[in-house]
């Protein structure tokens, strides 16, 4: 690539971030039309866009931006007043130049004469649906005129030099090499002392980089103690330096339109007509204020003047009026950024360097493998301290590179705002996006893989949700509806809402659309709860919508919505109430690049399963017996007949010679089915890095990637999803939801529970449905931060460790074993693990076997006989301290939080 | 012959003082009335920012608009500051140190 196009691409991407801005604020703009802080923005945008198309010589996009640029410099000054009509001519031109910017060597063929007329007409004052006409026509209510346009100084090379007092001389130096003359204006506390910086330290850097001819300081006019609270001290200064307007700014930390060049050629002309003065009373200098010299040192100045203070002492007679400098009421803060602390990187580069932390990841399994195995026989110390060594380094620069790729949703979230305006103006509806957590970051591929998921999803709100305005007024509500999206970080995942407070569904409307479309039989939708009604919606082609519009309502949306969610790795909870709203949850983790795993074996071969779906692990035989029924396999679990698919069989191995050989079967949990895959071996639990997989086996089904483990070897990682389509028959699911002929438990409450125990004495219970793994850990790995304790997983995943005997009113353990069990629950209790000393049993109990009454106190569900004792039966959902750290407490008090709100310990 | 009348805060004028500032130096300077001149002591003031700098403007604007010449003693970083903004050029600005 030359130079001339990666510039070409540097400009199109910066204009497209300076284009998505500049939509969010014009958007923002209708319902703030005085808002001079996004009026400053959009300002600032339009001009960047102009400045940089320019350079580049794409004159239809500078002849657009500049007409745009000059309704803005009215707004802003307030000259005139923005009016929807306005604001929506501004978000077309805004679309138009996108359109041009999208192709820029065509920008020409890309019609916008209606946008420039329309905003000509503004700008000639001409009436254009409605808005206000420009000052010159309309009276300008309290814009006060600035000292140099007040009495302008035909003399100097540049009016705004008139709020300097200067001597020529000063100028000289700077104009001999070449250098740059500016005027730079700024709001100290709004702009400076905002970003953390001193106004001292802000000077003396500025000093450091150049010349301060002249500073100036001053209030808005006639403010005295009495009333200047609420105003901002305005600094300006006439400056020289050898940088570019560009640096400069960044430099100084303010924005470009803070920095003004003041022509040099014409202001060497004028110092040659204004010789520098010379030594004595006589000499010429510049100043600007009208008062009269003082005859003391000591400010005593006119009482007419305003609070304001120049740099140097007046000699001659002024050459301006007034000079008070105008502030604006409500100041940018502008990003304190130095140009050295941000880059621009290209996002293959990133790419490979995160695979290349994969590499490393890799080796450095192998590597503490090897180690491990030297130790026991050589006992290498230094050896192992430099394993350990390189170990640690690899997990940091892992998790750094993890970090670079992380960016916040707020750039995805931002296009909402115009999809809902757009929207709600089409369908005639009133709705306000509310946008909470903007800044919460996720991995860039989950970014991408979001975006048309949640696009169907807050499409749908605002056309099926939110009701009419007359509807909603009906109804007791607000004529605005409110959409709202959020993202919140939750037990090592993140959370995405989108919540409205719309008419909600109706789940048995849901059931009757369904049984017409052929989705579920009568006598299912009799069997269905509200909750497995409101679940229909994610079946193909199910849609309520009683037309179809461009908009929604073609069925094709949540299933796909629902797909996609759950290739990225995530899932979705769908909770509504009729008459109040719907509320979706979707999680997602962090990061798709490493996952935990389930290493199993089939045939010598090893392979990953990821452990989000792995349910549990089963040793079929004569509890749970492995079963033909139909022709096709099942497993008998529990009184309840899963449909089961061999690995060895579904990948096409050969029979074995010998039929005997050793058999598990790993219960796998989707979101629609629960199944079990037969494998001969378990091998182990591991973090891994998931490798995609070559053009060439992309087309083979059943495999979502590869990995390498600890030992070297390649593991093809295994897709739960595609496992189960096509090879689990209708018959097989329609067994899975009946119950076995000879029950092993008859009632339909009776559930799996693991018997653990923390101390020696009590013994503890937790339904292991809510179990998603337990792991053996080593005193040695937990870390402690403050008074919590922490087992690190991997870059984005901390579990946090809980002993129930500081919840619970249960005994302490005397001490802690050197290696003991962390159970690690479901999401969204996954990120944390619950210690346990010792694994004791997995039994069978009924709902009616827990005693409720003896022992009542929150975080149990109450107390059962299990294997002859006494045992407390855990319940999550109801711990005391669950609410801690959620950052979506605010939202448990909203009516749709129920028992949807997830909470960690 | 006119008085000059010295007006000592009594505490740090800074953003986070400002409001009880201003109410004490405007009591004080009810009382300079008639005076030629006023000085306002921040020689306490040791960490200045911008409601440093908007106290001294508001207050040399008070007293023009009653006819008294303000003047500064100021010390460190203060000192410095006024001179950074050269607001020393127009303040009687006393920093205490020797005159070489």
């Amino acid at each position: 690539m030359n130079a001339d196009q990666e510039m070409l691409d540097l400009f199109v991407q910066e204009s497209s971030e300076h284009l998505q801005t500049l939509e969010t604020d014009l958007i923002a703009l209708e319902s703030n039309p005085e808002d001079s802080a996004l009026l400053n923005s959009i300002f600032r945008s339009v001009h960047s866009i102009k400045g940089a198309s320019g350079f580049f010589g794409f004159d239809p996009i500078v002849k657009l931006a500049h007409v745009m640029e000059s309704v803005m410099s009215l707004l802003r000054d307030g000259t005139i007043g923005a009016d929807p009509a306005m604001v929506s001519l501004l978000i077309s031109t805004s679309d138009k130049l996108n359109l041009m910017l999208a192709q820029a060597d065509r920008a020409a063929e890309i019609p916008c004469d209606d946008e420039i007329a329309g905003l000509q007409a503004i700008l000639d004052g001409t009436p254009l649906q409605g808005h206000k006409p420009p000052a010159s026509v309309a009276a300008k209510p309290s814009a006060p005129a600035t000292p140099a346009a007040a009495a302008p100084d035909e003399s100097l090379p540049d009016v705004g030099l008139a709020d300097f007092a200067f001597d020529p001389a000063s100028l000289v130096d700077g104009l001999k090499h070449g250098q740059n003359f500016y005027i730079v204006k700024a709001s100290i506390a709004a702009e400076i002392e905002s970003q953390g910086q001193t106004l001292e330290h802000f000077l003396s850097e500025t000093a450091s980089l150049g010349t301060l001819v002249s500073t100036r300081v001053s209030l808005p006019e006639n403010a005295g103690l009495s009333d200047c609270e609420g105003v901002d001290v305005a600094l300006s200064f006439f400056y020289v330096t050898a940088l570019e307007p560009f640096i400069l700014s960044g430099a100084l930390g303010l924005s470009e339109e803070n920095i003004r060049e003041v022509d040099s050629k014409k202001l060497g002309e004028w110092v040659k007509t204004n010789p520098p003065r010379t030594k004595g009373p006589a000499a010429p200098a510049i100043a600007v204020h009208s008062e009269p010299e003082p005859d003391t040192k000591s400010l005593v100045p006119a009482p007419s003047a305003p609070s304001a203070v120049a740099t140097q002492a007046p000699r001659t007679p002024a050459v301006s009026g007034p000079a008070a400098t105008t502030i604006d009421p409500k100041p940018v803060p502008s990003a304190r950024r130095k140009p050295e602390e941000t880059i621009r990187i290209n996002v293959g580069l990133l790419d490979s360097l995160m695979n290349l932390a994969g590499e490393m990841v890799l080796g450095r399994n192998r590597l503490l493998r090897i180690a491990g195995r030297s130790e026991s026989t050589s006992g290498d110390s230094e050896m192992q301290s430099v394993v350990q060594e390189i170990s640690s380094v690899t997990s940091n620069l892992q998790d750094t590179i993890m970090r670079a790729r992380l960016q916040p949703v707020g750039g995805l979230f931002g296009k909402f705002t115009r999809i809902v305006r757009d929207l709600s103006q089409k369908l005639e509806k009133e709705i306000q996006l509310e946008i909470f957590g903007d800044d919460v970051e996720l991995d860039r591929t989950l970014l991408e893989g979001l975006s048309d998921p949640l696009t169907h999803l807050v499409r749908n709100s605002v056309d099926h949700g939110i009701e009419s305005p007359a509807n909603r007024v009906a109804k007791g509500k607000k004529s605005c509806g409110t959409v709202r999206l959020s993202a919140a970080h939750l037990a090592g995942r993140v959370q995405i809402e989108v919540l409205d407070d719309g008419g909600g569904m109706d789940p048995e409307r849901l059931k009757a659309k369904a049984i017409e479309k052929g989705v579920i039989t009568t006598d299912q939708a009799s069997r269905m709860t509200d909750s497995d009604a409101l679940q229909l919606i994610f079946a193909a082609g199910f849609s309520t919508a009683a037309a179809v519009s461009d908009i929604s309502g073609r069925g094709v949306g949540m299933d796909v919505v629902k797909t996609n969610i759950e290739k990225l790795g995530g899932h979705v909870e769908l909770d509504s109430r009729l008459g109040q709203g719907t509320r979706i949850i979707i999680r997602l983790p962090l990061t798709l690049a490493i996952v935990p795993a389930l290493i199993v074996g089939c045939r010598g071969i090893n392979y990953a399963l990821p452990q989000i779906n792995v349910d549990e692990i089963v040793h079929p035989g004569e509890e749970y017996p492995l079963k033909t029924m139909g022709g096709a396999q099942v497993l008998e679990l529990r009184g309840q007949l899963l449909p089961v698919v061999d690995l060895s069989e579904l990948l096409g191995h050969p029979p074995r010679e010998s039929a005997k050989h050793e058999t598990f079967v790993v219960v796998l949990r989707l979101d629609h089915l629960t199944y079990g895959l037969i494998v001969n071996e378990i091998i182990s639990n591991e973090e891994i890095v998931v490798k995609p997989l070559g053009r060439h086996l992309r087309s083979v089904g059943y495999y979502s990637g590869a990995t390498i483990l600890g030992q070297g070897e390649i593991a093809m990682i295994l897709d739960p999803n595609s496992m189960a389509q096509g090879k689990i028959s209708a018959s097989q699911i329609a067994l899975a939801s009946s119950k076995t002929t000879e029950p092993v438990v008859t009632d339909s409450t009776t559930r799996r529970v693991l018997i653990f125990q923390e101390s020696e004495g009590e013994y503890l219970a937790i339904h292991l449905t809510r179990v998603m793994r337990v792991e053996s850990v080593s005193a040695e790995d937990i870390e402690r931060i403050g008074p919590m304790e922490c087992l690190r997983k991997n870059h984005d995943s901390t579990l946090r460790l809980v002993q129930l005997s500081e919840i619970l009113p249960i005994r302490p353990p005397a001490e802690r074993k050197k290696e003991f069990f962390l159970i690690v629950p479901r999401p969204p209790f996954d990120g944390i693990g619950i210690i346990a000393s010792r694994i004791v049993d997995s039994v069978d109990l009924s709902d009616d076997q827990i005693d409720q009454t003896t022992l009542q106190t929150k975080g149990l569900l109450g107390s059962a006989v299990l294997s002859d004792r006494l045992s407390l039966i855990l319940d999550l959902d109801s711990q005391p301290s669950h609410r801690a750290a959620n950052r979506a407490a605010d939202l448990d008090s909203k009516p749709m939080s129920g028992g949807l709100n997830p909470k960690v310990l | 012959m006119k008085k000059s009348h010295r007006i000592t805060p009594s505490q740090p004028v800074n953003t986070t003082s400002l409001g009880a500032s201003a109410l004490e130096f405007l009591e004080c300077l009810q009382k300079a009335n008639g005076s030629a001149s006023v000085e306002i002591d921040l020689s306490t003031t040791e960490a200045p920012d911008s409601g440093t700098v908007k106290f001294l403007l508001a207050a040399a604007n008070d007293c023009r608009q009653r006819g008294i010449s303000p003047a500064v003693t100021a010390t460190g970083k203060t000192a410095k500051l006024l001179r950074l903004l050269n607001m020393d050029q127009h303040l009687s600005l006393n920093t205490g140190e020797v005159s070489e």
